[in-house]
């Protein structure tokens, strides 16, 4: 056998439609097939998700130049198991259709590539006989030669090319000579493009078997799965099960934040650096300043948040390329119905504590509608990455007595408190607006475990950051801009006791602080008074929730703002203190530990993101649902925090 | 030619739900509608498939099923109950 073997089936004959344009491999298959790892190889990370025409959907696509000088386009669709079945259009399966079908029509030149796991042919060998009815150039590209070639058996890609009618290349996607092998036989198809299979009918099974040199014996086939026999002994057992899962989560999320942690505060050290550069060269004016405390300062922000997100994305990377999140799905699935989710929103719910714009994308895997909505729907309550920094400066500020154990556990609780948040919303959100029908069963792969490959692990990841940049970063800076000019131009006079009642205790910009108290964003914040008093809150409280309205970041850098700290950003510094000590006109405290928990709990419930909105807003095609979910986060968030505050001053913390 | 098992420890034919641990069956029959159904071929439950139960999850979770092509599933209680099995027969 050659190591790279394909067999053209028959005549030429030109292709129909746009001869000029550039051919558009698209890369289908079933989920778990290894076509991710195939379309890493083959485009590195230059691959980015394209709306691109005649196609209404996304998809990942990239560029790429073959041997022969031509460029082509690669598409890598959503994994699916079928093109026939019945699915919901909004789900994977249903994208990666509705885009084939959209391809198919548009006349320009396609040739659809699927990967075929040879560790798993028969069940890959039933969607290429969907394939071949599609009237499309085929090319069958078939994975796992590594780990097949390990236990000593081949795969007759003469026989599979016979039967379907179409050519066919035998790689590893692990391999170096993958991409090559590939692009040699798009380059063949591109100089002689056979045409589309016609549909022969063949028996998957028997195929396969038939391509798979000889059939191995029963002790073989239980040899390659022996080692996921054995860890899913331990992974799946009902107590050591669930066991395992928590422990892994929690070292997850605690090895992300200890690491993510000093990686944060470089980041802000050297932001600090610039912005003092900044000051240097324009000066203290108002200009500088919109560009140093506006523009930077929310810059900065994100750039502080990417590696946490970059981490957490890498962890979930890892859980999903080694097997084991299908596990998890599985442990969850019984729990999760109890709220009306279901084992799928198991991905959906972990993604959104890094953060829910990608969470939301994620949620096409449910197969079932209802499911998929109320997934949606209920992720802005998961605790996301964002909510830290200000419960960070929160407990600081309010339970300054904790020690390192008491933090932890304090925010375990809050961790613990968007959950419990995230499956009532879900529970009364289906009890109420969805007349609860129970969500389609399960029926999920449970794939061998595999060890991840690195490459794909970085791409993914940096594919990741990327958005995060392009999608919530653009608007955290937008939103940072237009907070400056609510918090820096001065509307009219200010309260008459306002600078006496900031009682900075390093004051550094104290005229900063008073045109603060004379801005725009102040006036609402002191008209919203008489609303939030109930809570606990007073005007500037007000500000910062004003200020975080938009993206939840920006608390702690609007609190600094508020109370005349400069970079208040990485280390809190005098921050707490100040918040601490801060009085009222009169005299008095203004703040008790009761406003602090009560403005914790209002940080778990609200939606302050903006980019969730947005998402929420693409993802279900309307403000219908993003509108929903602003009211009833902000009304739970309200509800919370006063019966948090009026019960705190009941015992005695008011 | 392996000896048939005894009648008596062969299971009779009944739902996946209730099919014991361990023990090779063959699907006879789906009490599902069509495009579920479908479904369901398409990622590897189809009739004549073989299907061993590897275990089932607590509190009527759902059930980790191996197919005779080495694939293995997680699958929904409530489709277990509507899917019918009988012992496989013969040596395969």
């Amino acid at each position: 056998m050659t190591e790279s073997c394909h067999v053209e089936p028959g005549h030429a004959g030109p292709r129909p439609g746009a001869a000029g344009d550039a051919l558009t491999v698209v890369l289908v298959g079933r989920p778990n097939s290894g076509k991710s790892s195939l379309f890493n190889a083959l485009t590195g990370s230059d691959a980015h998700v394209g709306n691109y025409p005649g196609v209404t959907v996304e998809a990942l696509e990239a560029r790429l130049q073959l041997p022969s000088g031509e460029s082509i386009r690669v598409i890598d669709l959503p994994g699916t198991y079928s093109l026939e079945a019945d699915v919901d259009p909004e789900s994977d399966e249903g994208i990666a259709r509705a885009a084939l079908a959209e391809l198919r029509a548009s006349g320009a030149p396609v040739l659809i590539a699927q990967v075929l796991d040879s560790t798993n042919l028969a069940a890959s060998l039933h969607l290429t006989g969907e394939l071949t009815g599609w009237g499309l150039p085929l090319l069958l590209l078939v994975t796992q030669r590594d780990v097949l070639e390990a236990e000593g058996r081949t795969v007759d890609v003469r026989a599979l090319t016979a039967a379907v009618g179409a050519p066919a290349v035998w790689v590893s996607a692990r391999s170096r000579t993958s991409r090559p092998e590939v692009l040699d036989a798009v380059t063949a198809q591109l100089r002689s493009p056979a045409p589309p299979a016609p549909p022969r009918p063949f028996n998957p099974r028997t195929l396969a078997h038939a391509a798979l040199a000889s059939a191995a014996p029963a002790e073989a086939r239980l040899a390659l799965h022996r080692r996921t026999e054995s860890l899913d002994r331990v992974l799946m057992h009902p107590v050591a099960g669930p066991v395992a899962f928590l422990a892994l989560m929690s070292v997850l999320f605690t090895g992300v934040f200890l690491i993510a942690e000093p990686a944060s505060a470089a980041v802000g050290g050297a932001l600090e650096w610039v912005g003092g550069g900044v000051r240097r060269v324009l000066g203290d004016g108002l200009v500088a300043s919109f560009f140093r405390d506006g523009i930077l300062r929310g810059a900065g922000t994100v750039v502080q948040f990417l590696p946490q997100i970059v981490l957490l994305t890498v962890a979930l990377e890892l859980i999903e390329a080694s097997g084991y999140l299908a596990r998890g799905a599985y442990l969850l699935d019984r729990l999760l119905r109890l709220f009306g989710l279901g084992g799928r929103s198991f991905v959906p719910l972990l993604m959104g504590h890094a953060c829910a714009v990608p969470a939301i994308a994620a949620t096409r895997a449910i197969r079932d509608p209802r499911q998929r909505l109320r997934t949606m729907l209920v992720l802005p309550l998961t605790t996301c990455s964002a909510r830290i920094p200000a419960y960070a400066l929160l407990i600081a500020t309010f339970l300054p007595q904790l020690g390192a154990l008491g933090r932890a556990l304090t925010f375990l609780a809050l961790y613990g408190l968007g959950l419990a948040g995230t499956a009532i919303a879900s529970a009364v959100i289906g009890g109420t607006l969805m007349r609860q029908r129970r969500s389609l069963p399960l029926v999920l792969e449970m794939p061998p475990y595999r060890r991840p490959e690195l490459r794909a692990v970085l791409s993914v990841a940096a594919r990741g950051a990327r958005r995060f940049l392009r999608e919530v970063g653009t608007v955290i800076v937008a939103v940072s801009a237009v907070l400056w000019v609510l918090l820096s131009v001065p509307v009219g006079q200010g309260p008459p006791a306002g600078p006496a009642a900031l009682a900075s205790t390093a004051p550094r910009q104290p005229e900063r602080t008073q045109l603060m108290a004379r801005s725009l964003a102040a006036r609402v914040g002191r008209a919203l008074e008489p609303v939030t008093a109930p809570l606990g809150f007073d005007w500037r409280i007000n500000v910062g929730l004003i200020g975080s309205f938009g993206a939840r970041e920006l608390m702690v850098s609007t609190m600094g703002i508020i109370f005349g700290i400069e970079s208040a950003d990485d280390d809190l510094g005098d921050l707490p203190q100040t918040i601490r000590e801060a009085r009222r006109p009169d005299g008095t405290r203004a703040y008790s530990p009761a406003t602090g928990f009560a403005l914790l709990v209002f940080f778990v419930f609200a939606c302050q993101c903006m980019s969730t909105v947005s998402a929420l807003r693409q993802e279900t095609r309307g403000w219908r649902w993003p509108a929903f979910v602003l009211g009833y986060t902000y009304v739970a968030a309200y509800a919370a925090a006063w019966v948090v505050y009026q019960g705190a001053r009941v015992f005695g913390w008011g | 030619m392996p000896p048939a098992p005894a009648r008596d420890l062969v299971p009779p034919p009944r739902d996946l739900a209730g099919w014991p641990l361990g023990v090779w069956a063959r699907i006879v029959g789906f009490d599902i509608a069509g495009a579920e159904r479908r479904w369901l071929e398409a990622i590897g439950l189809a009739p004549d498939e073989d299907i061993l139960v590897l275990r089932r999850a607590p509190f009527r979770g759902p059930l980790h099923l191996r197919t005779s092509e080495g694939n293995e599933l997680a699958l929904d209680r409530r489709y277990a109950v509507r899917i019918q099995v009988a012992a496989r027969g013969g040596g395969r």
